[in-house]
């Protein structure tokens, strides 16, 4: 099944989300505009903005207001994903070259920037102040996230502490912010928008770590980049954390290094995938599901809880 | 105004945002951000002028500060040369000071001026691509984008706290400020986007004649910062701001030049 029949009564809106976006990137400079619209015509998952559209169905749902913060945080990503293409050096992303490689460096900045912006005006369209104080304090988390990334690469002696904090920051931020700012464009309960918000961060926590796993188990072909890249990279994720218990896999883990040669890498990811790592990584994966089914609880019965619910379920299931 | 009291606001302020930004590991990494003191002098002007500067006021000049900081360290990304993890460091710190000014403007909450501040960072990074195609351009085009780059931020500020009467004064002194850091990029041998224009305009300038071109620019903004001085009727006490400072030194001497 794919994702978006999970919630294919919110068809109509979705596509009114896209026209909006491609609105958005709208911009007298040529160049700018084109650099914007290449990077969104490579498509996405849309995925923040659908959780803004559902969390708001708890409230009293207008398509017209909603869409300004379902707009917002998708620019948001996209302008993340321009700069991490610069951080990455990254030539290709979902199948297109990035800004930086079709342009430069510049290029890219300038157009993150933008979009960014583009973002802050969609979002001032709501008035309401802690919707601005929940993203604004979900942007710095994220940054000082992407930051201790990098502060943390191939530091082995680090604890899974760091590893969960750094996910938290890096990826369940967001979406909880989504989900909360949905509730809080739709003027849900307050209530219900912690619910939400939790409902987000445990989904995002178990997105992550599944994408950590995904990392070891698929195939280059379904990754889009060779397995184990993470850790070439020098990111230490949990399966890897659970590896290190092993003494000897331990020490063979520390001599990872960014220039390690295929098989050499290759050789580590067998000795990973022999342990009990992937599965001990799943088990917290489905713990963070569990919760976050469990924030649905309170809430009552409608089309958006079963979305909510189904695309956790998806998100568990998910094999690349 | 005396000397002490403008001192002591700057450097107050100077804290404020050091203390904002603090992040060891970044700063240890990439170097402690340099606070621009001519642009932080000309934002406090205003509050020179009324003898008034409160904690509320003090939030707004630090927060133009940090995203003047925040768009020029993404303007160092470009510059080759940094190892990988600098260039990675240098993204996120803009990105980090970027998502620090709008957490500050959520905090006060003043929805306004994040929207006319939104604004302005997209107006400024349509003209930073604008004069990247300096061939299609002309003077007055170039000109009009460097000050929509260097003054957008501060008199988007200046016409939300009421201060109109300060913005075509700040224009001037901003972009007479890019264009000296243009003239002393070129003479170390860097790229200038002022002598890129020179060279690949829509009129074409002979390299011979770079020198003439730039100083009759600043021969020409200079006589505008005058009378603009002179209209604002601005206290002898202003010319020790460093805004004016430097403007003064250069503006005598090309007065001597003749």
């Amino acid at each position: 099944m794919k994702l978006t029949m999970l919630y294919s009564f919110l068809k109509a809106d979705i596509e009114e989300v896209e026209k909006e976006l491609s609105q958005a990137i709208h911009s007298d400079t040529e160049l700018l505009k084109d650099a914007s619209l290449h990077l969104l015509q490579a498509g996405g998952k849309r995925i923040r903005p659908v959780f803004v559209l559902l969390a708001a169905k708890t409230g009293q749902y207008d398509i017209h207001r909603v869409k300004n913060a379902a707009v917002a945080l998708e620019l948001i990503h996209m302008a993340s994903l321009v700069h991490d293409d610069v951080i990455d050096n990254a030539d290709m992303r979902r199948g297109r070259t990035t800004i930086q490689a079709e342009w430069n460096n510049q290029i890219a900045m300038y157009t993150g920037d933008y979009m960014f912006a583009r973002a802050l005006n969609y979002m001032t369209v709501i008035q309401n102040p802690s919707a601005h104080k929940i993203l604004s304090d979900a942007i710095v988390e994220l940054c000082i996230g992407e930051i201790a990334q990098i502060q943390d690469k191939y530091r082995f002696n680090q604890s899974t502490r760091d590893y969960f904090r750094r996910i938290k920051r890096k990826t369940a931020l967001l979406i909880a912010v989504s989900c909360q700012l949905g509730a809080v464009a739709g003027n849900a309960s307050a209530d219900i928008q912690k619910r939400l918000y939790r409902f987000g961060y445990y989904v995002g926590m178990a997105y992550q770590i599944t994408d950590d796993i995904l990392d070891f188990t698929s195939t280059e072909k379904e990754l889009g980049k060779p397995a184990g890249g993470d850790l070439l990279q020098g990111n230490i994720t949990l399966p890897v954390f659970y590896a290190m218990e092993n003494p000897e896999i331990s020490s063979r883990i520390k001599k990872v290094h960014e220039e390690m040669p295929g098989e050499d890498l290759r050789q580590i990811i067998d000795d990973i995938l022999k342990t009990d790592a992937i599965k001990r990584s799943s088990a917290i994966s489905q713990r963070y599901l569990r919760k976050a089914l469990d924030q649905l609880d309170e809430i009552p019965q409608s089309k958006a809880k079963k979305s909510l619910r189904d695309i956790a379920l998806f998100i568990g299931k998910r094999k690349y | 105004m005396s000397d002490k009291q403008s001192e002591r606001w700057m450097s107050q302020t100077v804290q404020h945002i050091l203390d904002q930004i603090h992040h060891p590991y970044l700063h240890a990494s990439i170097g402690q951000p340099e606070i621009d003191m001519e642009r932080l002098s000309l934002l406090l002007l205003p509050f020179y002028l009324k003898n008034k500067y409160t904690n509320l006021d003090q939030s707004y000049v630090s927060t133009a500060i940090l995203i003047q900081q925040a768009l020029d360290t993404h303007e160092k990304v470009s510059i080759t040369g940094e190892s990988h993890r600098i260039k990675q460091l240098t993204v996120l710190a803009g990105d980090y000071y970027s998502g620090l000014y709008y957490k500050i403007l959520s905090g006060i909450p003043d929805i306004e001026l994040i929207r006319k501040i939104a604004f302005s960072i997209e107006e400024i990074n349509e003209h930073k691509i604008e004069i990247t195609s300096a061939h299609a351009l002309t003077e007055d085009e170039f000109l009009n984008s460097l000050t929509k780059i260097e003054s957008s931020i501060i008199t988007s500020l200046f016409r939300h706290l009421g201060y109109d009467e300060m913005v075509p004064l700040a224009e001037k002194l901003l972009l007479a400020n890019r264009l000296k850091q243009e003239e002393r990029s070129f003479a170390q041998g860097d790229d200038s986007s002022l002598f890129y224009f020179f060279k690949h305009g829509k009129h074409h300038i002979k390299t011979s004649d770079y020198m003439t071109a730039y100083k009759r620019l600043i021969k020409r903004i200079s006589g505008e910062i005058e009378y603009l001085a002179r209209e604002l009727n601005l206290p002898s006490t202003t010319k020790n701001l460093p805004i004016f400072s430097s403007f003064y030194e250069k503006s005598i001497i090309y007065a001597e030049e003749g």
